[in-house]
């Protein structure tokens, strides 16, 4: 459990996710870091050099008044002098001598003791006047120099003013004035508190806003990660929700063309792999019947074994053809080159028709071709005769005697038009959009019966597609059936 | 991993620091690393009994000039001999130098006697500076004393006598002196005026300053106390009494001699005067004036005192009392272990010159551990000697009856006090190595209200402003550690309990 949660830690803490947010974390306390050190820099400067300011103008005063006061041991008139500005400016007025014995002392605790700060110390070596600030604390000690900027521990912000005492130019003593200077240094915690707040504030704000965008983001990113995922395990009907319109969702639509089209070849390829297999298996158990028939033939009748050997040879023919098409299906998909050149379409229907009117007549059809247009196409002569013949022979295969196959050839705009129209059984509606798929069959006891691999009208279209072509069926059951063959007239001017 | 994690770490904590939001640490510098300076000022001699060194005093001496019209200062440095207050120096002083040309000189007369008790002065003048004088010259004398006396800290009265005799001007009692007069002339005619007009049926009363004496709380003293009082030209008497049974107003440690509310007088106070020339007030008083003696425990010594030294020092040219009481003449009283017998029934000032005392302020702690003021009447040496008040202060901190104390456990001995030599303001105090060691184990609290105990009571001398101490001649850091000692202490009046200064007892 520990170790999962390690571990989920150790891949949160590697994630995008954590590092935006500690890069935007580190971006606010940056910011206000520094808004905050210039304001509480420039406010505490004005406030405390305001304070210290006004302490001088006091202290000094009272300095000049005690100058005869100290010098006659006047310690009521000091006393109650230091008192009267000590009560009025709620601070505190110590005289010292120049032992440093506390002789007034406002608060009357100190007197009798020593007191020394690095002010007094200062001011007895001959500074005009010293400040410095202390944390009294709770004992009102002043030997702890307090950072102005310290966020935390000052209990009470004193300022210590010393300034000498003359009595006839001589240095008879030293005033030190105490002031309280803690509300300034709370008002400075405040604005610092309030910037910290703040802070807080927008760091959590900033925090859920990118929350919800790395969301988002990453969720599509998760998802798309979790189908690849799932993908690369074998399991190709992964899908992703595409959200929005945005470039994830982009990404998730492609991925799942990509993947539906996966499937699609996935599932085509072990449709192929088992029709072939079918394909394959049906004349071979044929030819193992007839030749076992054969084997255990006691006698063996001459007639019978010729006819099972002509069954034998016909079955072999028949793989003959399945082989023969599935190579070229392979080479196809394996990207067969073409020997292109500029061909006289309208010839070459022509010649296919020749071709197969005989078999036409045999079957009782009437076939004919109306090429009127002289059109060129830049194509593999071999491989387009192989698409017009294999239309027309299906035309044939499948219309009954005393049917019709007409071709036809015509221009639309740019493109060469092939049609190839029967009147045979046609194709029904549910089987039309996969008459092009491998091994496909719609009658399929006819089908083997007329020869057929299930694999001409699939290489059809490959030869056609590899053309830049396209081919269409169009039927009703009963009514025929029209093939249409579209392949792009050459660039060479065109004749009418 | 951990460069990363110590990277934001670092740039955290400098953006941290940077908001100053962290606790930057204090400078912290120790007195220690500060050297104090030290005092190395120790006395030449073993400080022992009381002594003074140079001792001089600022006074400005006033002498009227010849027309009256105006005084002449003269500044001069006085120097005070133990036992002896600066407005004694300095009424020395007058008399016996010419001042400036074109003033007025006191000729051969002389000091008999001075009182200075209670922030009030009364020089007693030898009879000479009644000869050949006038009326206008001696009120003059008068002036030029009061307003050399008035200038000096802590007098706020001066009365003037001639021979125990309180002079008159105008035939209206000069009464006692409590602001400087500018001119003579001007006062004179003054006098004039308001005899003019006391003289008159219904006229309003003039007012006078008065010195009125009561006995002390203790048993031991009469002490004046400054009162101001309205009289008529038939009223100088009664107006006196009636100051005298309103009771001590100022001065904590007096009571009253004659009770208030009742009447008291049998018959209106006559002065008469003697086949010998001397004038002498008769105040006979009822039974309830007795039956108040018996009560208060008040003895009769204090109240014959404190009518004598009363009426004399205001009741113009007066040089004796007679006291009856229910119709019985006071002849004599009991004073202590002797015996009084006033001559004829005569009670004159003299009879108790001795008994007049002033009073000190004395600072001990009290059950609440405040210092607390006490006022003590003392003897009028004793208020301007430094070395007698802390031997009362010790005494009475010592007194079992006493609900003030020192913070020392044990009792201090006047021995413990080796001596006080008093140089210029600062009391230079010698205590003895028994006094040292009974501090020894006193706690910071103690040490300051022992320390502000001795300090606040010497500097309620108007001599002292700030005290040394030494401890057996050599100068000590501290008692027990916290008051340093090598510096002068000067009072520290914040400490003192706000309330009134009190009674001792």
């Amino acid at each position: 459990m520990a170790i999962i949660s390690l571990t989920r830690i150790k891949a949160f803490i590697h994630s995008i996710r954590w590092k935006i947010t500690i890069a935007y974390l580190l971006i606010i306390v940056v910011a206000f870091g520094a808004i905050a050190f210039s304001l509480i820099q420039l406010v505490g400067e004005y406030l405390f050099t305001q304070r210290s300011r006004d302490d001088q103008r006091i202290a000094e005063g009272l300095a000049e008044e005690f100058g005869g006061y100290l010098v006659a041991f006047d310690a009521q008139s000091m006393y109650d002098a230091a008192l009267e500005t000590a009560s009025a400016e709620q601070s505190r007025v110590l005289v010292l001598d120049r032992l440093c014995v506390v002789q007034v002392d406002t608060a009357s605790e100190m007197n009798g003791r020593r007191f020394i700060t690095a002010e007094i110390d200062n001011v007895l070596k001959g500074a005009d006047s010293d400040y410095g600030f202390y944390d009294a604390g709770d004992t009102g000690a002043y030997w702890l120099r307090a950072a102005l900027n310290a966020f935390s521990g000052v209990d009470a912000m004193t300022g210590v003013y010393a300034c000498p005492i003359y009595s006839q130019d001589a240095l008879s003593g030293v005033l030190v004035y105490i002031s309280q200077v803690q509300e300034i240094y709370e008002s400075l915690r405040d604005i610092q508190l309030k910037i910290l707040s703040w802070m807080a504030l927008v760091a959590i704000a900033v925090l859920l806003v990118n929350a919800l965008v790395l969301r988002t983001i990453t969720r599509p990113i998760g998802e798309l990660n979790e189908g690849i995922s799932r993908m690369s395990r074998g399991d190709l009907s992964a899908r992703v929700v595409p959200r929005g319109n945005n470039e994830f969702a982009g990404l998730a639509r492609a991925f799942n063309s990509m993947s539906e089209r996966l499937e699609q070849l996935d599932n085509s390829r072990s449709q192929f792999v088992s029709n072939a297999s079918h394909e394959l298996k049906t004349p071979l158990s044929t030819i193992k019947i007839l030749i076992e028939s054969l084997m255990y033939q006691e006698p063996l009748d001459p007639g019978m074994a010729k006819e099972f050997l002509t069954d034998v040879d016909k079955e072999i023919d028949r793989l003959n053809r399945i082989v023969s098409d599935l190579l070229t299906l392979v080479n196809i998909d394996n990207g067969t080159k073409l020997n292109l050149a500029e061909l006289d379409i309208g010839a070459l229907l022509q010649e296919q028709v020749k071709r197969l009117l005989p078999l036409a007549r045999e079957n009782g059809i009437e076939l004919d071709c109306a090429a009127k247009d002289r059109l060129e196409v830049t194509g593999d002569a071999l491989k387009l005769q192989q698409v017009v013949y294999n239309i027309i022979d299906n035309a044939i295969k499948y219309t009954p005697r005393g049917g019709e196959v007409h071709c036809t050839l015509s221009r639309a705009a740019r493109k060469a038009v092939i049609r190839v129209s029967d009147t045979g059984v046609g194709i029904p509606q549910d089987d039309l959009p996969h008459i092009f798929d491998r091994f496909y069959r719609v009658d399929k006891a006819r089908s083997r019966d007329t020869g057929g691999t299930g694999l001409g009208l699939s290489i059809v279209k490959q030869f056609v597609v590899l053309h830049g072509g396209t081919i269409e069926a169009k039927s009703a059951p009963g009514k025929g059936s029209t093939f249409i063959i579209e392949l792009p007239l050459s660039n060479k001017k065109q004749e009418n | 991993m951990k460069k990363s994690i110590a990277l934001w770490a670092a740039i955290i904590s400098l953006a941290l620091a940077l908001s100053g939001c962290v606790f930057r640490g204090q400078e912290t510098r120790t007195v220690s690393q500060i050297s104090l300076p030290e005092s190395d000022d120790e006395p030449e001699n073993m400080i022992l009994g009381e002594t003074m060194l140079g001792n001089l005093s600022e006074v400005s001496l006033y002498y009227a000039a010849t027309d009256g019209s105006s005084f002449s200062t003269v500044r001069r440095s006085l120097r005070t001999e133990a036992g002896e207050s600066v407005p004694e120096a300095a009424v020395r002083a007058l008399l016996s130098s010419p001042g400036p040309t074109g003033v007025r000189t006191a000729g051969d007369v002389r000091v008999l006697s001075f009182e200075y008790a209670c922030g009030t002065v009364t020089v007693n003048l030898s009879i000479d500076a009644r000869a050949a004088q006038s009326p206008q010259e001696l009120l003059a004398l008068e002036a030029s004393i009061g307003n050399t006396l008035l200038g000096i800290g802590g007098v706020r009265g001066v009365n003037v006598l001639i021979a125990d005799v309180s002079e008159s001007c105008c035939q209206l009692p000069t009464g006692v002196q409590t602001e400087t007069v500018a001119s003579v002339a001007a006062a004179y005619a003054q006098y004039q005026a308001e005899r003019d007009r006391i003289a008159q049926s219904g006229a309003a009363p003039v007012s006078r300053n008065a010195l009125v004496y009561f006995p002390t709380d203790d048993g031991h003293w009469l002490v004046p106390e400054l009162r101001s009082i309205s009289v008529t030209s038939d009223t100088f008497a009664t107006a006196l009494i009636d100051a005298l049974k309103a009771g001590p107003k100022d001065v904590s440690c007096a009571v009253p001699s004659i009770p208030e509310g009742a009447e008291l007088l049998e018959d209106r106070p006559v002065i008469e005067t003697l086949a010998s020339g001397e004038r002498v007030l008769s105040l006979n008083f009822s039974s309830t004036l007795a039956n108040y003696l018996a009560f208060s425990g008040l003895e009769v010594w204090e109240l014959a005192g404190s009518l004598a030294l009363t009426m004399t020092s205001f009741l113009p040219e007066l040089d004796a009392v007679r006291v009856m009481v229910n119709n019985d003449p006071v002849t004599m009283c009991a004073l202590g272990d002797d015996i009084i017998r006033f001559e004829d029934g005569l009670i004159r000032r003299r009879h108790f010159a001795d008994r007049i005392g002033s009073t000190a302020t004395l600072f001990l702690i009290d059950a609440s551990d405040e210092l607390r003021g006490i006022e003590r009447a003392v003897s009028m040496r004793s208020a301007l000697s430094p070395q007698s008040l802390l031997t009362e202060l010790f005494r009475y901190a010592g007194a079992e009856s006493g609900a003030l104390r020192l913070p020392i456990s044990a009792v201090l001995r006047p021995e413990d006090l080796l001596g006080v030599q008093t140089v210029g303001n600062v009391a230079r105090l010698n205590l003895s190595g028994n006094f040292y060691r009974l501090c020894q184990t006193l706690s910071p609290r103690g040490e300051r209200d022992l320390i502000y105990a001795i300090v606040n009571t010497l500097c309620s001398l108007e001599s002292i402003r700030a005290v040394r101490f030494y401890i057996e001649g050599r100068a000590a850091d501290t008692l027990a550690g916290t008051i340093y000692l090598k510096s002068v202490i000067m009072p520290n009046p914040g400490i003192v309990a706000p309330s009134a200064i009190e009674n001792g007892d």
